[in-house]
């Protein structure tokens, strides 16, 4: 059974009196937005008034204080459906409102444990994990964009393309990460970071690798590399894999962000901006830091060794039975380690045999 | 009050998702070309615009009055975005100014200079990076703020209706200004397209009564209309203003006693400077003036100088003669890369035994001009319309990559490696190309950035003394860079040289011996370089090493450094 219900609360202070009258438009409007099942009022004296509802949907509760024009109340809701908040607006329309302090707290998440085992996660390493998360994902994308440059040319048209394709996919992730999300958070963003660490890392040779793939299948007359069906399929190639990584992307923010909203719905916010700031931080890393010192294919292997730490990190905290995830993961780990350690040979073959050779 | 239908909701989102993208790019591209530095530009842009999104979105509360929020947010953007390129290129303008009035006041390599130069880059940085991130923080305000007008009343968790309709805004916006608003508007028109566009959403919604009318919002629509419309009376006098500060403060402040005032009350008088935009750069010709005589003619590729009717001549001359001479080859067919002015093929087609000049040029546009105009032909004496001359336009880089032909001759006359486009151009990967389209006992000569050691050489321009050079650790490694480069793809005998402040490197696959004889006596073919410029390239010195982390690859650019991106 669901027992995921809202507690809203809210402290006004008006400018008008707050006479009787007020106080009936204000019961009104529960009694036509909510389904009031008794009502109970208590006066006080001199002054001062309780008055408490009970709902089909549990309870709404006032407290009046005429001598300061200033009113409390809650209502509380054994459901999601209700918009609160749009009911308190409705009250507050026909009010002269000084000043509102309004919280709406959701109650009754379910603990995760059908799914997994998990170690209460401190906030603080949510936020690196968000923040490392998405200086990765822009890390790919100018990584991507860069390697378009080189092997296409024209590079402002290719950053263009790159940064407004990244953008839509990553909104297309969102969109539909109700179809593609998995109960438990921790698996499912493994398996993002994990998809993300192959396709984005190896991006540049994979871009490298197609494009002499099409300079061998080409041949002058009929094929032309230069003609419109080659250049269509390399464009069609490069950019379905900016869309993956976009949309693999795009899926990231709504799991970190519902992990954050299990603490509350601050942290939820935070999340919000920790990503951003991590989008900035690695819009700079890229021209400023890596760019300069790493060659190219480096910076693919050093921004999957991230991505695959995060991996490694989240899937200590998922079910044992996963193991061939977890074998997974460490593999690529440990392969990226290797490529990067023998990134020299790798790119001489690479250079010499695909791009030079052809 | 009304509420907007649902359809409404739709369009008005995919119209700012459209606008909100496109000022994003429009500020990332415009930075990039004006500054000649795309990759670091274009990173930061980004960078800052999504941090802009992130803020926007945290501080969007539920508000009472959606309707007059989003009113609000589209006027600020609305104006920000009539703003932003007109600010880019004022703010651009003021920092070449001071920059080299700062210069002129101390040595390029003293810490001084190096100070004020990092607070200019900074106060440019922050005014232009503040238009960035307000523009986001602003943008990032729109989408709860929709999804809230959608939402009010449903039950039903809709908003991913909205945030798909942003999505598909944002890659339409993305289309539309990569294909036609950059290539064929350029950024001052498109700027106020956008603003406008963002203003009819404004308009809408006070014409169709959504919102109290209230008399102040006549002021504030009042002003963008008349920013608008004042800017695009005004398009050519803002692109000239910044077009003549660029190419003309640093080349005729003197002129002016380096008072930038008369410099500035005397710029409406000045010849305007002739703007061209092709595919890929900007081309720009102007006259240079001293008391209202030309002394030079210059065309520049994305405000790069390329060449000058003042000194030409000396430069093709030591570009194409000395290497012939040198080499002791006159073959009969030469490539010919770049040089779509037609005035290094000028020289060569002096020589009869060259039956056949390729060449391979990038930009249409430079061919069709120097084909085809008088003032133009007359400079390059008709030479790209010689039959000799067999001209292909493409890229030098994929046209050596797909070729197998092979040349005794390949001249390379390229812009200098300024920002990685070109610098692709100086890489490993495409010397090997050269060497695979080369002959075994060919040459290659290249108009490159290498410098050599010389104790102290004042350069005399019209008379004043304008550059002191003294070798530093930087020149050597840029000398490393070019000719490691060289090196290790298959280049093993090279000669630099510099003739009148232009510097090439002369270079074969096999270590066969030069003539250095004709360095004492010259030929018939050279028109400016005298004998004693000849003979003084013997003492010349360019002190490199070898090895292979300079190697500049376009996997790896090492020619640039971190600065020009």
């Amino acid at each position: 059974m669901d027992v995921s219900s809202q507690h809203f609360f809210a402290d006004v202070w008006l400018n008008s009196t707050l006479d009787d009258a007020t106080v009936k438009k204000i019961t009104s409007v529960i009694d036509k937005r909510l389904t009031v099942i008794e009502k109970y009022e208590c006066q006080f004296e001199p002054q001062g008034v309780t008055i408490v509802y009970i709902l089909a949907e549990s309870h709404f509760a006032m407290h009046v204080y005429p001598e300061h024009d200033y009113f409390t109340l809650d209502i509380y809701v054994c459901n999601r459906a209700v918009d609160l908040d749009d009911v308190f607006d409705e009250i507050a329309r026909s009010l002269d409102i000084a000043h509102i302090e309004r919280k709406n707290i959701p109650r009754g998440n379910e603990p995760k444990r059908k799914t997994g085992y998990h170690e209460k996660e401190s906030l603080s390493t949510l936020y690196l994990i968000t923040f490392v998360v998405a200086a990765c994902s822009i890390l790919y994308e100018l990584l991507m964009a860069q390697a378009l440059s080189a092997i296409m040319g024209n590079s402002v048209l290719r950053y263009n393309l790159t940064i407004g394709t990244y953008i839509a996919s990553m909104g297309v992730g969102a969109l539909l990460f109700n179809r593609f999300k998995l109960e438990d958070k921790y698996l499912g963003l493994t398996y993002v970071e994990l998809f993300l660490c192959l396709i984005g890392g190896f991006s540049p040779l994979l871009i490298l690798s197609f494009d002499a793939f099409l300079h061998k299948v080409a041949f002058p007359g009929v094929f032309s590399y230069h003609g419109s069906v080659i250049q269509s399929v390399s464009f069609l190639f490069n950019h379905f894999l900016i869309l993956a990584v976009g949309f693999l992307s795009g899926l990231e923010l709504p799991y970190l962000m519902s992990m954050g909203k299990e603490k509350s719905n601050m942290a939820e916010k935070r999340v919000l901006v920790v990503d951003y700031f991590g989008t900035l931080f690695g819009a700079l890393l890229f021209p400023l830091v890596l760019f300069p010192i790493l060659r190219l294919f480096d910076i693919g292997y050093f921004v999957a060794i991230l991505n695959c730490a995060v991996a490694v990190f989240l899937m200590l905290k998922i079910d044992k039975k996963y193991l061939l995830l977890k074998c997974t993961v460490a593999i690529v780990f440990g392969m990226y380690i290797l490529m990067k350690i023998y990134s020299d040979e790798i790119s001489s073959y690479f250079i010499e045999n695909l791009y030079l050779g052809v | 009050m009304k509420k907007l239908a649902l359809y409404e909701i739709q369009i008005i989102t995919l119209l700012l998702s459209f606008c909100s993208i496109v000022y994003e790019l429009l500020l990332s591209s415009t930075l990039a070309v004006i500054t000649g530095k795309p990759i670091w530009w274009q990173s930061v842009t980004i960078g800052i615009y999504i941090g802009g999104l992130g803020i926007g979105a945290f501080r969007a509360e539920k508000k009472l009055d959606q309707y007059r929020e989003l009113f609000g947010t589209e006027m600020i953007l609305s104006f920000l975005g009539m703003i932003s390129v007109v600010l880019v290129y004022f703010a651009r303008t003021g920092f070449i100014m001071s920059d080299y009035l700062t210069y002129l006041g101390s040595d390029f390599h003293s810490s001084v200079y190096v100070q004020n130069l990092f607070y200019l880059k900074g106060i440019f940085f922050l005014v232009v990076q503040s238009v960035t991130f307000l523009i986001g923080m602003y943008s990032g305000q729109e989408i709860p703020l929709l999804i809230d007008i959608y939402q009010k009343g449903k039950k039903e968790d809709k908003s991913h209706i909205i945030l798909g309709v942003n999505y598909i805004g944002t890659l339409v916006g993305t289309v539309f200004f990569a294909f036609y608003f950059f290539p064929k508007l350029d950024v001052l028109i498109t700027s106020l397209i956008v603003s406008g566009l963002n203003l009819s959403v404004c308009l809408y919604l006070l014409i169709r009564r959504y919102l109290v009318f209230k008399k102040h919002y006549i002021a504030f629509i009042g002003v963008i209309v008349a920013g608008i419309i004042t800017i695009s009376f005004n398009l050519h006098n803002i692109e000239q203003f910044y077009l003549k500060v660029t190419h003309l403060f640093r080349r005729t402040i003197h002129d002016y006693k380096l008072s930038y005032r008369d410099f500035l009350s005397d710029l409406p008088r000045m010849k305007d400077i002739e703007r061209h935009k092709s595919l890929y750069q900007y081309i720009d010709f102007f006259d240079v003036q001293v008391k209202g005589v030309t002394v030079e003619q210059i065309m520049t590729l994305d405000t790069k100088f390329q060449y000058s009717t003042w000194n030409e001549a000396l430069y093709h001359d030591a570009f194409a003669h000395i290497p012939l001479g040198m080499t002791d080859i006159i073959p009969d067919r030469v490539l010919v890369l770049g040089g779509g002015d037609g005035l290094l093929i000028r020289e060569l087609l002096k020589y009869d035994q060259i039956k056949t000049i390729k060449q391979v040029e990038l930009d249409e546009k430079i061919i069709k001009m120097h084909k085809t105009e008088k003032r133009f032909t007359d400079l390059n004496e008709n030479a790209l319309n010689n039959e000799r001359v067999q001209t292909t336009i493409g890229d030098a880089f994929y046209y050596l990559r797909n070729s197998s032909e092979k040349f005794k001759a390949i001249f390379i006359d390229f812009p200098y490696p300024n920002n990685y486009n070109i610098a692709k151009l100086f890489s490993f990967e495409f010397y090997r190309f050269v060497e695979r389209s080369l002959t075994d006992d060919g040459f290659v000569v290249i108009d490159a950035p290498v410098t050599p050691d010389e104790k102290y050489n004042p350069q005399k321009h019209r008379g004043r003394a304008v550059m002191s050079f003294s070798f530093t650790d930087s020149d050597k490694a840029y000398n490393s860079i070019l000719l490691s480069t060289l090196h290790y793809a298959g280049f093993k005998k090279f000669y630099p040289y510099k003739v009148g402040g232009e510097t090439f490197v002369l270079f074969r696959k096999q270590t066969l011996a030069y003539n250095y004889d004709f360095l004492d006596s010259g030929n018939d073919k050279f028109r400016k370089v005298t004998v004693q410029q000849l003979q003084a390239i013997k003492e010349q010195e360019f002190p490199y090493r070898i090895d292979r982390k300079y190697i500049n690859s376009i996997f790896r650019p090492r020619l640039i450094d971190s600065r020009r991106f």
